[in-house]
């Protein structure tokens, strides 16, 4: 019986380590191979204060975890500005470093490690020896850390982590500081770490450097990689098999103890391989919450059709590993017909606009002046000048190497101006940082689309909304109404914006298996979600067919009209010319030329620009 | 006295620097030949290396091959091996995990590794026995310079692995298939345009890079000794050597900065007790890469591409 | 497969043209799930010189790419003299006699000026024939004889794309697929660089199939064109039609 016991704890030990690293790796798409050593820190600063300060278990273990949390909240300050190759980098010396400083310094024991670590007991109470006792402590931190892991992760905290693992920029650039994300997710799963380091070292009753090594730690990503990234149930599942795998060999196969740990060794190397080969998302895939289960569950038992589980898009759309872009689409066409509008208030002819030689009258809300970049000898944007009005559409036209890209680039905090102002309702917003200008008012799209694949359309949507209590940390963890009231206004209002693009029937979709007009309506919905006064439309009609192209003119005159201030980046001259206001003509930087798309054209010098001269 | 026994201490200490640090700088070359060109990270090198070095002690020592022909079949497994998980594992592995390619094949190369470690002590001993394998070829006769002494293996392996920096270096410059893994590595896209076929460049770079760490693999043998997991530690300096050098740098450039890494730490002998040696090396791996994180702290770059651009890959 | 016989050409091509040399059926592609190229019918007979014009994001770079490989069509057929290329690799259609010049980083920009001249010709085994058509680039650019040894990274836009050109040569071509060559050039350059290409496409018995935006400029040099807007061929017609027009902005 006190195999079992022995067993489970070690399971919920590890299931521990699983589901915290699912947080950082399979949410956050942050790689650590430290993630044992931050184990290590924990467990041997308990260690350290029970056996050579006599603290006991309680405070021993609130102290690890803060050490632990800690370090990791540090480690995720350079893990900022690295490529994520020097990422992998700095965590596999982080490992390396820790284990070699945890050899070296004499107090802790060196390579023998610190024994015994005297038994956990709980405020005063029985210590506990045997596995049976211990299992009930186990399972209960286990739970605990379940319950943390599975608030942030479904809390709109998690989504934003998603965001960041699907793409970072986009996820910028509807206003999230992921400054913050990152130094959480990683405080928090080196803190869970550290719990798991701290029972790790009461259970043993010995805390050793061989415990938290970089092979335990690939262990751990094993159990990820085999149950499921970005999924908690199968982390759980995977921490028990790769146990059960050992207690397998061992006893079932009556094997010499170090010979079963080789092939368990051998066993979980070739499983990771594996997996990664042939099912790179895991056993559970991202969606395959238990809600989900249980609900596609009652479908099939009640006889209903429909998206199950068995779904293609719902099982394919995997996480971790997975290739975000290959989607796979059930049966339909890469690019469908465009569906009707609603015909909830139709969006109709845009008015006339009466032609004048001058650009229409309207508020000043964006203004960039003299405007410079270069990159290395290459002049990006020269002295720069340009407005853009309230309730106008501005064009931006221009050859190939204009510097087209670079304006959007420089206006919204991509890229810092070597000289020149930017102001954006009477503030310098030149040095502000993406995310910091987005939430200000102005936001944009990307030629390159950047929704979020893996998340359906309505999350997509529903994370630009701003403001959202759900996504602030503590709130996440601690005030879980406060939360899902701010999440139920989000995603009304990420109806309405779905709504007026016409996809509100798409709402549950999984936005990468769209079809690509529909995935630009999409970005569009987003970004009006976050309610930016000044929209930059980076190339709206490229890559799409004619019908997709009215939808999309016809949300941007309504955008218009309703007062919005829109500039947009198009090679399409006819979409120009339909939707223009007011026209700038770049060329290599610079604005040579301004005013209707009409008067343009009829610039003998422009066509020659454009076209090329004889 | 005491001065001039310091200063005899200092000298060995650093010779015996430089013919570790040769060794890593070579270490160095091979690892990041991979990486620079291929963009794998190849943490299974670890295996590359112990098969070269303990596959062929223990043929050696278990059957009658001479020593020769053992090394020949060391190196030929060494290079299979890595060959084989280009074209088996990280390849299609690659195609299937798109833009989380990077990390999926580090994983999995860190899932080889594992699994290959065990299985290779499996295999050989069955499991029991400490398995360490040693390799007597070149004579390991002291040499005297001055007060100073390194044995004539020493020697020779600082030697050899030099000249086989060097001849790595000018087979780049000088010859075709140098100048198509160095078209590879500049420029992908370009690569392709010219006929390059890029899947048959990145194995062959693979097996390349296997055979210089063989070259490290059996002087480490030769020196110490040899057993299933004696590529863990050297995987991490060439993983140090190399990004600590820069991506894509001559060899010779490589070979320096190992060989300045070799002195750092065996000088630090002087001043630290050995524990505290590979601590060293790690901080300062760890305090290259803070400055890094550093240089890239700009609101406007978020994600300086702290490598070399690769470019055109379509 | 219709384009090369059927007339749909307006008015006689410039010169007479020879047998078909690469013919496009049905031709979508696209990045991805993203399809970016639908239905394009086009060819290329030999000794002809062929452009494609369109705006940016028309999808002429990718037809250009699914062309000779380096993107996996999506549908429809390519032939090139006769035999089916679709999908296949593009280091077998190097060695069938097609080679391209693709719009942005094309030398080798960190290797000297030579190395990238000679990886033109990496499928050359011949010594004799690399240095036959190393003499003969030099004489078309000898700027590139006497920078040998710079880095090709190092050079002006101008030079870069003249290196470009005079690797492709090196590969000795039939059919060189251009796309947009005049990026980034001053208008003095290009109107070099388009005489360049028109006399090696007299000379040369090479066929040019370019893919451009600058069209005043292209057309002295080429005997028929096509256009396309979103994706899709939207006319298709000879030089000689296309210089009576007066304006191309709503072919744009």
């Amino acid at each position: 019986m006190e195999h079992f016991y022995d067993d489970a704890t070690i399971i919920a030990i590890y299931a521990i380590y699983a589901m915290s690293l699912n947080l950082l790796l399979g949410y956050a798409g942050q790689l650590s191979v430290a993630h044992a050593a931050f184990g290590g820190v924990g467990g041997y600063t308990a260690a350290y204060l029970a056996t050579l300060q006599g603290w006991t278990f309680v405070p021993s273990l609130l102290v690890g975890v803060a050490a632990a949390a800690v370090i990791g909240a540090l480690i995720a300050l350079p893990a900022l500005y690295l490529d994520v190759r020097y990422l992998i980098l700095l965590t596999l010396a982080f490992s390396t470093a820790i284990t070699a400083v945890i050899a070296a310094i004499p107090e802790l024991g060196g390579r023998v490690g610190l024994s015994p670590v005297p038994s956990a007991e709980l405020f005063g109470g029985e210590p506990l020896l045997r596995p049976s006792q211990f299992f009930p402590l186990a399972l209960g931190c286990g739970l605990v850390v379940l319950a943390i892991c599975a608030r942030l992760a479904h809390s709109p905290f998690g989504r934003v982590l998603r965001g960041i693992r699907d793409d970072e920029l986009a996820t910028r650039g509807i206003g999230k500081n992921i400054v913050l994300y990152k130094v959480a997710v990683f405080g928090v799963a080196s803190g869970l770490a550290g719990l798991g380091g701290v029972l790790f070292v009461y259970y043993t009753a010995v805390a050793q450097v061989a415990a938290f090594d970089l092979s335990e730690s690939m262990l751990i990503i094993a159990m990820i990689v085999i149950g499921g990234t970005a999924n908690l149930l199968g982390s759980i599942l995977g921490a028990g098999l790769v146990v059960m795998l050992e207690r397998t060999l061992q006893n079932m196969l009556d094997l010499d103890p170090s010979v079963s740990a080789l092939w368990r060794l051998a066993i979980y190397g070739g499983l990771i391989v594996l997996f990664l080969m042939v099912r790179p998302q895991g056993i559970l895939p991202e969606r395959w919450t238990p809600l989900a289960v249980v609900r596609a569950l009652r479908r099939r038992l009640r006889g209903e059709p429909g998206a199950g589980l068995a779904s293609p898009a719902l099982a394919t759309a995997g996480a971790g590993f997975a290739d975000p872009g290959a989607i796979a689409v059930d049966g339909a066409a890469a690019d469908g017909e465009p569906r009707p509008l609603a015909r909830s208030g139709g969006l109709g002819a845009p008015p006339a606009r009466a032609r004048s030689n001058g650009r229409p009258d309207g508020e000043v809300v964006l203004e960039a002046v003299g405007l410079s970049k270069r990159f290395g000898g290459i002049r990006a944007a020269e002295d720069l000048t340009l407005q853009l009005r309230r309730g106008q559409v501005t064009g931006l036209i221009g050859p190939n190497g204009a510097g087209k890209t670079t304006v959007f680039n420089l206006l919204t905090g991509v890229v810092t101006p070597d000289a020149g102002t930017v102001t954006l309702e009477g503030r310098d917003i030149g040095t502000w940082t993406i995310d910091r200008i987005a939430r200000a008012g102005m936001a944009r799209t990307y030629q390159d689309v950047r929704i979020f694949p893996r998340m359906t359309v309505l999350e997509n949507v529903a994370m630009a909304v701003p403001d959202q209590p759900g996504e602030n940390f503590t709130t996440a963890l601690a005030r879980p109404i406060a939360s899902h009231r701010g999440e139920r206004d989000a995603r009304a209002r990420a109806i309405e914006r779905l709504e007026f693009v016409g996809l509100a029937e798409r709402a549950d979709a999984i936005a990468g298996a769209l079809p690509f007009g529909e995935q630009k309506l999409l970005a569009l919905a987003r970004l009006l979600a976050t309610e930016a006064d000044v929209l930059l439309l980076d190339e709206p009609a490229s890559g799409i067919d004619i019908d997709w192209i009215e939808r999309m003119l016809e949300a941007i005159a309504r955008l218009r009209d309703e007062g919005k201030c829109i500039c947009i980046v198009e090679h399409n001259l006819h979409v120009v010319e339909r939707s223009a206001d007011w026209v700038y003509f770049l060329e290599e930087g610079q604005v040579t030329a301004e005013g209707s798309m009409r008067e343009l054209m009829g610039q003998e010098r422009l066509a020659e620009v454009y076209f090329g001269s004889g | 006295m005491t001065t001039l026994a310091s200063i005899t201490t200092f000298i060995d200490f650093a010779i015996d620097g430089v013919v570790n640090g040769s060794a890593y700088g070579l270490m160095g070359v091979s690892f990041g030949l991979i990486v620079a060109v291929t963009t794998r990270f190849h943490f299974a090198w670890a295996i590359g290396y112990a098969i070269c070095g303990f596959f062929t002690a223990y043929v050696v020592n278990h059957s009658g091959i001479p020593v020769l022909p053992a090394i020949v079949i060391g190196m030929a497994a060494a290079a299979l091996f890595s060959a084989a998980c280009e074209a088996l594992v990280y390849r299609p592995i690659a195609a299937r995990t798109g833009s989380n390619a990077l990390l999926a094949v580090f994983v999995a190369s860190f899932g080889i590794t594992i699994a290959g470690q065990a299985l290779i002590r499996l295999l050989v001993f069955g499991g029991t026995g400490a398995g360490n394998e040693s390799l007597t070829w070149i004579a390991e006769s002291p040499i005297r310079i001055g007060d100073v002494g390194l044995t004539s293996l020493d020697l020779i392996s600082v030697v050899v692995v030099w000249a086989c920096a060097a001849a790595l270096w000018g087979s780049l410059r000088y010859t075709g298939m140098g100048r198509r893994i160095r078209a590879v590595e500049v420029n992908t896209g370009m690569a392709k345009a010219v006929g390059i076929r890029t899947e048959r460049a990145y194995v062959l770079v693979f097996v390349i890079a296997s055979l210089l760490a063989g070259v490290v693999a059996l002087f480490d043998t030769m020196r110490s000794a040899a057993n299933p997991e004696m590529g863990l530690t050297p995987v991490f300096y060439a993983f140090v050597v190399a990004f600590a050098a820069g991506l894509g740098r001559s060899p010779l450039w490589i070979m320096a900065v190992g060989t300045a890494l070799g002195v750092v730490e065996g000088v630090s002998a002087e001043f630290v007790s050995v524990k505290w040696q590979q601590v060293v090396v790690f901080g300062l791996l760890l305090l290259l890469l803070v400055v890094r994180a550093g240089q890239a702290w700009r609101p406007d770059i978020f994600r300086r591409p702290a490598l070399r651009a690769r470019v055109g890959e379509s | 497969m219709a384009a090369a016989e059927e007339v749909r050409t307006k008015g006689a091509p410039a010169r007479s043209a020879g047998r078909p040399l690469l013919e496009v059926a049905s031709l979508s592609a696209g990045h991805g799930r993203r399809q970016v190229v639908h239905d394009v019918d086009l060819g290329v007979a030999e000794g002809e010189v062929v452009a494609v014009f369109g705006h940016n994001g028309a999808g002429k770079t990718t037809t250009l790419s699914s062309i000779f490989g380096m993107v996996k069509p999506m549908g429809g057929a390519v032939r090139f003299d006769g035999a089916d290329i679709a999908g296949a690799p593009c280091a077998d259609n190097v060695r069938r006699g097609m080679t391209l010049i693709p719009a942005e980083h094309f030398v080798f920009g960190d290797l000297d000026v030579l190395d990238n001249l000679r990886l033109g010709a990496q499928l050359e085994r011949s010594t004799e024939e690399v240095e036959r058509r190393l003499a003969q680039v030099y004489e078309i650019f000898p700027i590139l004889e006497q920078r040998g040894s710079q880095l090709a990274g190092t050079m002006s836009g101008g030079q870069q794309r003249m290196l470009s050109i005079g690797i492709a040569l090196m590969s000795g071509p039939r059919l060189l697929l251009l796309d947009e060559p005049s990026l980034g050039l001053s208008p003095s350059l290009v109107q070099q660089m388009m005489e360049v290409i028109g006399r090696l496409a007299r000379e040369g018995s090479l066929s040019v199939l370019l893919v451009e935006q600058n069209v005043i400029q292209t057309l002295p040099v080429v005997d028929r064109a096509y256009f396309m807007r979103s994706g899709r061929i939207i006319l298709e017609e000879s030089s000689a039609e296309l210089r009576k027009r007066d304006s191309f902005w709503d072919l744009f």
